[in-house]
């Protein structure tokens, strides 16, 4: 997946759990819990529609790497 | 879900009809009280929102006034907090979630609510209600979950006999109470009893929470934010992954020694968590 599919990708998932998150403008680097207020459940759910839309799988341990809308993009780039 | 206003959101007319036993016009539903949380903020939109929207927050936030003002007046608090130590269970979690594919895996809340509910039952002096007459304490344990809305504004339903629920069972009422919350989708009964409501303020971000009992409960449980503290342990300093807990509760039916015993047990349920 490059990167801008797995773009494409993060914000459908985003959309679907926070349909408020408006992405013109959105800074990549914003934190999904504190900035976009995923709360745990939330978070849950969004690795669940990613894993879904994509196939990938983010156990986990590597939770921290996908803490920021960019880090979650580049994690799926590198491996989708 | 029993609310009047805008996608079943609770509005100051709810709460007057409830405050004075007036029946709600329409829908033809006894006034949702139940829908408001104490003691939490209505988060604050990011963008300056439609009108309406701003109405309805504003009605809101003029609703939980009212219904906190009630509660201070007539519930004579206390607090009493306390340090989990969340070790085993995180670990246990860890180790569980390892195995799962993403759709069971477990949340650390589910493990809070878990042991939460189970003290409840253990300590019924902060389990039930008071009204007028002598407290009513309850032999279930509805768990009142506080939910907050993405568009401002909360819900505590409750998940019911939370106590006897396998972590399993309570981490998918969990996601599927939460999940019908947001979508504005809850049933009238799960409105209208929580036995004890806790909020997991926490999971954004505060390390402690001061909860404001909602009437006619008789306490309100905060759950502050995971974070790894230092930890003296037999003479050893180590890390440990904890958090505050935090037991507002009503002083004519307990007193701060029970409260204290129902935070302990919290901590040593949580000890064992492949027991909970």
């Amino acid at each position: 997946m490059n990167e801008q599919e797995a773009r494409q990708a993060v914000h459908t998932a985003i959309s679907q759990v926070a349909p408020d998150v408006d992405f013109d403008g959105l800074d990549e680097g914003s934190r999904l819990r504190q900035d976009l207020e995923l709360d745990s459940l939330d978070f849950l759910r969004l690795v669940e529609t990613i894993n879904e839309g994509t196939g990938v799988d983010i156990p986990e341990r590597d939770y921290a790497a996908v803490a920021t809308v960019k880090g979650l993009i580049d994690y799926l780039a590198a491996r989708g | 879900m029993p609310g009047t206003g805008p996608d079943g959101a609770v509005t100051e007319a709810d709460v007057q009809r409830a405050v004075s036993g007036r029946a709600a016009p329409v829908p033809a539903e006894e006034p949702p009280e139940e829908a408001i949380l104490p003691g939490v903020e209505v988060p604050h939109p990011k963008e300056a929102p439609p009108s309406d929207a701003q109405d309805r927050l504003s009605s809101l936030r003029r609703a939980i006034g009212s219904l906190m003002t009630r509660s201070k007046q007539s519930i004579p608090h206390y607090y009493v907090s306390t340090t989990l130590d969340l070790r085993a269970a995180i670990g246990w979690m860890q180790q569980v979630n390892e195995q799962r594919p993403v759709a069971s895996r477990l949340v650390p809340s589910a493990l809070l609510l878990k042991a939460t509910a189970v003290a409840a039952r253990e300590v019924p002096e902060i389990n039930g209600f008071f009204t007028d007459g002598p407290f009513r304490p309850s032999s279930s344990v509805h768990l009142g979950v506080a939910v907050a809305l993405r568009h401002g504004g909360l819900v505590a339903p409750a998940i019911h006999d939370a106590d006897t629920l396998a972590v399993d069972v309570l981490m998918q009422q969990l996601r599927d109470l939460v999940s019908r919350a947001r979508a504005g989708r809850l049933q009238r009964a799960e409105m209208a009893d929580p036995t004890i409501t806790v909020t997991n303020l926490g999971d954004l971000g505060v390390e402690a929470v001061y909860g404001v009992i909602y009437p006619p409960q008789v306490a309100m449980v905060g759950l502050g934010k995971v974070v790894e503290q230092p930890w003296a342990h037999d003479g050893m300093l180590g890390v440990r992954p904890a958090v505050t807990a935090t037991l507002s509760a009503d002083h004519r039916v307990s007193d701060g020694l029970r409260g204290g015993r129902f935070l302990a047990r919290i901590d040593e349920l949580l000890q064992k968590p492949e027991e909970l």
